[in-house]
Parts: structure tokens; C-alpha cells; sequence
């Protein structure tokens, strides 16, 4: 039984591994490794003569969407690249955080967004010759103290989570918030989670003068590296035609013309050079191109189950992420509990205005999806969650995940004492027990001990939950398993650290599963008793009164 | 087994049969409806202090409800309760039901208690003892031949054990009036004896008991005073031989004629 059990579940974890793979996008990249760069296909695209680019939605004047086209400067400018090309450019709207991941995946031939080149990213992808400069922008509410670069030291700091700007962050070893979108990076700032925002300097500063004065640009710095398009490690015949298309539309015109549309006013630095010009240009590393050129399957299986990335991020997860999640989820479980509890009892109660705010309660916090429940609570409560505990977001976020789970545990509870039966409540009363005292001290203690399988699963949830608190931003050190496996990946566009904090996960979640089976399995059958000799079997079913009043008084009428 | 049962009544008891102070109780005139379903319909009679009277009739007669009248665990819509010759409907039901020890068809003991603990948990919640809550328990288990099942789960007793821990714990409380809800109806046979044994005990030592029964022999010989009912009303009662020997209505020969 037990092995049977076993196996079915292997099956389903490598089912589930499977899926995944090919949701991330282990197929297209087979696909485009075995296309190969044939005569019809010399660049190796996903589909011939189409330019297949990921870019983001939300990032003027860099790339945006507008009147449903993409454009901004970097799009605008592929176009004329691919133009010369001869390629038609099809853009897709994805997140930053996995942009490079997907770009190295294959899942897009080009990625288009102001990515600037830093030494991490070059592991992922190749990048093209650097087409655009950037400087970094510091963001900081109005009348801050925070007035330069050199004033972060202990301040939190908001950056979008993957970005140079994260990378700079933690290579000055500020205290970096990692948050998922520029949305999420000016809550911050406007909640107060923040003291500062590192920011592409442009879209930082169009944030301020959109402020109305709440949030100012007190300084900005070059950023060294420059920015250009990232192609799949390798793929040499695509970088080297989207060079040539980069030099040709530099020489013609069309670059320059681009600059002065997006960026109006905004002088070109001297040490700046665009394409191939001398001393300027990114050396692709070749050396990254073999290992990428190998079996697809090699290399999925690297993408995911790569052993270096794994043991680079182990001490992370282990040391920051277990203790973080298991904080949040056994808080939230706890508080989740009791409040359960008394919603159950509330649900139950004889009198209106306990049971109506009770369902009420439990139907919404059952009916909103967790995200929505956290980042309302985590967003919208921050001034006050400031105010009483400083700028940590695990409070409220603990706060919203234990809302949740009490409306949960609190049906799980209600069930429960429902299910215990009525001469129990009755022989409480008959004694001499209030109502109050017989639910107390008989009804509800048989009523969880029913329930406490189901109460683990809720539990296991909430575990599983407890990753999206990273909606409301975390510091390094806040950070949970699963925040700090989406980071590693993002950084280095290995799936791998986030496999091992799946693993970390199951780690926890499965043998939970188990020890409540065996729970429920001694639960059903009765601690192991020892027989006495003079002892007849347990007459298990008439103490739990499942004959009938009725039933037995007719047998008993005919035995009498 | 049922040699078992019945000589753990009387040879494991260690401690003599106590007096019990049992007092009269008495309704008048009781009337109850569940909607338009008129269950009593002017109940009254009159069990005088330390004797027994037994409740016979068909099933869905009323006989259970009249029972739970008598602790409220049913409120009557009109008539009155009385205890000791005192009404009792305006007294505090709690208060009531510590003075009224109650023995229900299931035992409905605490499963996720100890036999101990099932019988001191009035006693230390309600009386406020402690140490004396341990005696007193072990001291009734003891007179129903259980003293030593005191630390098992009654999962792991069986149905006439349980039912005398069930009394037990009732008796725990040191009630003036027991009530006995077919407590035998869901034994098996054998047993029966071990059970009706300790409730024959019980009404010998100075308690008053109002016991529903289908156990006419027991009824016969232990009971001062045999109500028979059918629906919602006593149609007969008197001393056990006149009302088994001599029965005036149709309705109680038809009755005696189905369970004799």
C-alpha cells in the first residue's frame, strides 16, 4: 500500500518537474536547438524571418506600450535594426525578473529593454554592442535626508528585484527592498517601506514630476556598463546581424534621431560610444557558447538541476529563507488558529449578530484570492503598520496571511464540532456545564482532534502561501525560500536555485503530510490499547451511538 | 462475561452501599409542543422521595421527553417541575441539573477523557475540587466495580462498563434525583444484568430514581410505581402489579401483550 502510495506520488512530482520545464520554456529552446542555423533560418529564430522580442510593457520612454503598439526608444530602434535585416520584430509583454531567463531559453530571439550589461547577466546571455547609456536615479520623498548616492548607508533602499540598479544596490552593500515592478518600488517609497528608490534615472525622474512634489530626483550617477539587446548564449549569427543592423542604423541616422525623439535635451556623454565603435564594443564570451551549443537536453537539465548553483544558493535558503518562511507560516498558523476558532464558535452561535459577521467575514477572506488579501492589507494598512512597527512588512503580511487562514481553518473548525455528536453536548449539560462550559471543555477539543488532519493541509497551505508576502517588498535578510530562489534565478538566469527552494518546500510540506496520515490512521483506529484477559472486544459502535433511538427501542421490544 | 459483570458489582465493591438522599419529584400538569407536534399533553405524577418509578410505553410515547422535562433539558410551555415539593422552572438551569444526575441510552461518556476524568470533570469545573474530585471518583467507580479501569479511554471498555462508569459519573455529583433514560437499550444482552444490577443498588440506597425502561421484569421488581404512556399523556400508572397484573386500557393490554 504504502509503496504503491510511494510511487504514485514520484510520479506526480516528476510530472509536475516535467510541466514545469516546459512551461518555463524548455521546449522552444529544444526547438530552436535542434532548428539549428540552417540556410533558410541563418539566425536560428524561432520562427524564420520573425524577430521574436521580449520587452516590457510599463517602462517609458525606454519601452512601453502605447495605444496597444510597442515602442520606446529600444523597440523602436530593434525595428530599424531588423529593418535592415530584412526581419519583421513581434514583440511579447513579459517581467523583467524573467526576461533573460527567457531570452536565454529560447522562448524569445532578442530581449528589448534597457538591459544593461553587467558581468552576472553575461553568464545568462550575449549581449549586442551597447546602443543606449543610462544613469542611475536616486528617488526619495520630498524633504528626505537622503540627498545623494553617498547618504543610503542602513537606509532601505527599493530596487526592482534582478535590474542594475539591484545590482549596484548590493554591490555598494546598501539594504536593498527587492520589489517585482516600478509600481511596487513607488509604493514603497509612498508607504514609507522605503527611505529611497534606485531607478533607471529617466523613469525615476518621470515618476517624481508625476508626484505632485511628494517625491523628488536628488541624484543620479552613469551607469557604467551601457545597455544593449540580449540573444540566447551562442548564438553568434544573430549577435554579430544585429551588430551590423546597430552600425548601419548609427551611420545613417536613425539613432541619433531616436535619441533626440525619446530623450529631448538630454546630452550624450563623451566616454559614450554606440556599436561597434573602437573600444566600445562587448567581447562576446565565447567560452559560454559551447556549453550552450551542447545536446538541448543537456542543457535544460543544467537550467534546472545545475549542482554549482544550488550549493551557491544553499546557505541562502537554508539560513535566511527556511527560518523566514517557517516564521511566517507557523505565526500566521498560530494566530490563523485561534481566530479560526472563533469564528467557529461565532458561526455556530445561537445569536444573529455573531453568526452573520462570522459568515460574512468567512466568505470574503475564502473568496479573495491570497495575492489581492495581502497586498490590500500589506499596502493599503502600511501607514498604520509604520507607525507600529516600523517599515518591516512581516507583520501585516502575517497579519493577511492569518486572515486568511482563520477564515479557512475556521469552516475546517466549524465542520469539526458540527460533526461531534449531540448526546456529547447533552451529557455536558445534564451534569450541570453551560452552554458555554460544554462546548469549552467536550464539544470542541473532540471536534479538532476530528479535524487536525485537515487542519495540517491548511497548514501546508499556508506554507505554500506565506511566498507571496514578497509582494509587499523584503530586505535581503527578509526574504523567504521562495523570494530568495526567484532571485537567484533571476540573477543568474538558472532555474536551479529555485528548484532547490522547491525542494526546500517539500522538504518541509511531505513528511507534514505523512506524520498527519498517520495522525488520522491512529485517530481512526484508537491509540494501540493493551487487551485485558477478562475483556471483551471494545463495543466501539454503540458508544458512539450509532444505532438509533428508535432502532434499538424496537429490537429492544422484541428481545424483552 | 456476564458472570463477570454481575460479581463485579457485588464482590468487587469495597465500601459499603452509602445512604443517598434522594428527594421527592413531582410534575403538574406539563405540556410541550415541537411546532404543531404536541409531544406532552398534560403530564403530572408524583415520585415521593427515595423510591422508583419506572416510565413504560411505546416508542415516540413521550417517556424520553418527559425525562428531560424533569431536568430541563426540555422547557415545558406550560405546568410546573418540582423538587422536594419547590418549583424549580425559575432556578438556574446549571444549578438545576447539579442536583439531577442524568444516565442517557448511549453513556455519551467523554471520549477523549479518561474513565477518571470523565467522572471528576463536573467535580473540579463545577464543584471546585481538587484533590477530593480524585477520591470522590475513584470512590463511585469503586461501587460500580470500575475503580480499576480509572486510567483507560472508554473507547476501550465495553458497553455495560461504560454505562456504569456513565452512572457513575452522574452520582459523582451527589444528585438528589437520577434520571435513567433507557440505559440498557443499546447493551447487549448479556450485558444487561451488570447494569440493571447497579441501578437496583442505586434504588435501594435511599435515591430517588425515574427510570424509562423496556426491562419490564426490572421494572416489576425494583419499581414502587409504574407510569405507562402513549402519546403525550400517562394513560395508566400505579404500583407494578396492578398496572402489569390488572391493566384497565386497551391501549397498555396492547402494549404489555407486544413486549411480554
Amino acid at each position: 500500500m504504502t509503496k504503491v502510495r510511494r510511487l504514485f506520488a514520484a510520479t506526480i512530482v516528476l510530472a509536475a518537474v516535467l510541466s514545469f520545464v516546459a512551461l518555463i520554456g524548455g521546449g522552444p529552446a529544444m526547438a530552436a536547438g535542434s532548428s539549428g542555423n540552417s540556410k533558410d533560418n541563418p539566425y536560428g529564430l524561432v520562427e524564420p524571418g520573425v524577430l521574436l522580442t521580449g520587452t516590457l510593457t510599463d517602462a517609458p520612454p525606454n519601452v512601453y506600450l502605447k495605444d496597444g503598439k510597442f515602442t520606446g526608444f529600444d523597440n523602436d530602434l530593434l525595428v530599424a535594426v531588423a529593418k535592415k535585416l530584412n526581419l519583421k520584430v513581434e514583440f511579447v509583454g513579459t517581467e523583467f525578473s524573467s526576461l533573460l531567463t527567457q531570452v536565454a531559453r529560447g522562448k524569445f530571439d532578442v530581449g528589448s529593454s534597457s538591459i544593461s550589461i553587467t558581468e552576472e547577466r553575461k553568464q545568462t546571455v550575449d549581449f549586442t554592442n551597447r546602443y543606449d547609456f543610462g544613469y542611475l536615479g536616486l528617488i526619495a520623498p520630498a524633504g528626505s535626508p537622503v540627498k545623494s548616492f553617498n547618504d543610503l548607508a542602513g537606509k532601505r533602499v527599493a530596487v526592482v528585484q534582478g535590474t542594475v540598479q539591484d545590482d549596484y544596490a548590493t554591490r555598494k552593500k546598501l539594504n536593498p527592498v527587492r520589489v517585482n515592478d516600478y509600481n511596487a518600488a513607488l509604493n514603497q517609497l509612498r508607504t514609507g517601506g522605503a527611505a529611497a528608490w534606485i531607478a533607471p534615472a529617466e523613469i525615476g525622474e518621470k515618476s517624481a514630476k508625476e508626484s505632485g512634489g511628494k517625491l523628488a530626483a536628488v541624484d543620479s550617477v552613469l551607469d557604467p556598463g551601457g545597455m544593449a539587446y540580449a540573444v540566447a548564449p551562442g548564438n553568434n549569427a544573430l549577435r554579430e546581424a544585429l551588430n551590423k543592423g546597430l552600425d548601419e542604423v548609427i551611420a545613417d541616422g536613425t539613432w541619433l534621431k531616436l535619441q533626440k525623439q525619446y530623450y529631448p535635451g538630454r546630452a550624450i556623454p563623451k566616454e559614450f560610444v554606440p556599436g561597434s565603435g573602437k573600444g566600445s564594443i562587448e567581447k562576446p564570451t565565447s567560452n559560454r557558447a559551447s556549453s550552450a551549443s551542447g545536446s538541448s537536453l543537456g542543457s535544460v537539465w543544467s537550467a534546472f538541476f545545475d549542482f554549482n548553483a544550488m550549493k551557491k544558493a544553499f546557505p541562502d535558503l537554508l539560513k535566511v529563507g527556511l527560518p523566514n518562511t517557517l516564521i511566517l507560516a507557523v505565526t500566521s498558523g498560530v494566530i490563523g488558529t485561534i481566530l479560526g476558532l472563533l469564528l467557529a464558535v461565532a458561526g455556530l452561535s445561537r445569536h444573529r449578530w455573531l453568526r452573520w459577521p462570522a459568515r460574512v467575514y468567512t466568505d470574503i477572506f475564502r473568496g479573495l484570492p491570497a495575492a489581492v488579501t495581502i497586498l490590500l492589507i500589506g499596502v493599503g494598512f502600511a501607514p498604520l503598520g509604520i507607525e507600529l512597527w516600523g517599515p518591516n512588512p512581516y507583520p501585516l503580511g502575517i497579519l493577511a496571511l492569518s486572515l486568511i487562514a482563520s477564515a479557512y481553518i475556521g469552516e475546517i473548525f466549524r465542520s469539526g464540532i458540527q460533526s461531534v455528536d449531540k448526546g456529547q453536548n447533552e451529557a455536558a449539560r445534564a451534569i450541570g456545564f453551560s452552554s458555554g462550559a460544554s462546548m469549552r471543555l467536550v464539544v470542541i477539543p473532540q471536534g479538532i482532534r476530528r479535524v487536525l488532519p485537515a487542519l495540517v493541509n491548511q497548514f501546508i497551505a499556508l506554507i505554500k502561501d506565506s511566498s507571496l508576502i514578497y509582494f509587499l517588498g523584503l530586505l535581503a535578510s527578509q526574504r523567504e525560500l521562495f523570494r530568495i530562489g526567484a532571485d537567484a534565478a533571476a540573477n543568474s538566469g538558472n532555474q536551479s536555485a529555485l528548484v532547490l527552494a522547491g525542494l526546500f518546500y517539500l522538504a518541509i510540506t511531505v513528511p507534514l503530510t505523512h506524520y498527519v496520515n498517520h495522525i488520522d490512521k491512529r485517530l481512526r483506529e484508537g491509540k494501540p490499547v493493551k487487551q485485558d484477559p477478562d475483556e471483551q472486544a471494545p463495543s466501539g459502535a454503540e458508544s458512539r451511538g450509532i444505532a438509533g433511538a428508535t432502532d434499538s427501542e424496537t429490537q429492544k421490544q422484541v428481545q424483552a | 462475561m456476564t458472570v463477570n459483570e454481575t460479581t463485579a458489582v457485588t464482590n468487587e465493591s469495597k465500601t459499603t452501599a452509602p445512604q443517598r438522599k434522594g428527594v421527592s419529584v413531582a410534575l403538574n400538569d406539563v405540556h410541550l409542543a415541537f411546532g404543531s407536534n404536541k409531544v406532552l399533553r398534560g403530564i403530572s405524577f408524583e415520585v415521593p422521595a427515595a423510591t422508583t418509578a419506572c416510565l413504560i410505553g411505546p416508542s415516540g410515547s413521550g417517556k424520553s421527553t418527559t425525562l428531560r422535562i424533569v431536568n430541563r433539558l426540555a422547557e415545558p410551555d406550560s405546568g410546573d417541575v418540582l423538587l422536594d415539593g419547590r418549583s424549580v422552572l425559575s432556578d438556574n438551569p446549571d444549578k438545576l441539573r447539579q442536583r439531577v444526575g442524568m444516565v442517557f441510552q448511549h453513556f455519551n461518556l467523554f471520549p477523549h477523557k479518561t474513565v477518571r476524568e470523565n467522572v471528576t470533570l463536573g467535580l473540579i469545573k463545577l464543584k471546585g475540587l481538587k484533590d477530593e474530585a480524585n477520591e470522590r471518583a475513584l470512590l463511585e467507580l469503586d461501587r460500580v466495580g470500575l475503580a480499576h479501569k480509572a486510567d483507560a479511554r472508554p473507547v476501550s471498555l465495553s458497553g455495560g462498563q461504560q454505562q456504569r462508569v456513565a452512572i457513575a459519573r452522574a452520582l459523582a455529583m451527589d444528585p438528589e434525583v437520577m434520571l435513567f433514560d433507557e440505559a440498557t437499550s443499546a447493551l447487549d444482552p448479556e450485558l444487561v444484568k451488570g447494569v440493571l444490577g447497579t441501578i437496583t443498588e442505586l434504588a435501594d440506597s435511599g435515591m430517588t430514581l425515574v427510570v424509562v425502561t423496556h426491562e419490564m421484569g426490572f421494572a416489576r421488581s425494583v419499581a414502587e410505581q409504574v407510569m405507562f404512556m402513549d402519546e403525550g399523556r400517562i394513560i395508566e400508572s400505579g404500583q407494578p402489579d396492578q398496572v402489569f397484573e390488572d391493566p384497565k386500557s386497551d391501549r397498555l393490554r396492547h402494549f404489555l401483550s407486544q413486549v411480554l
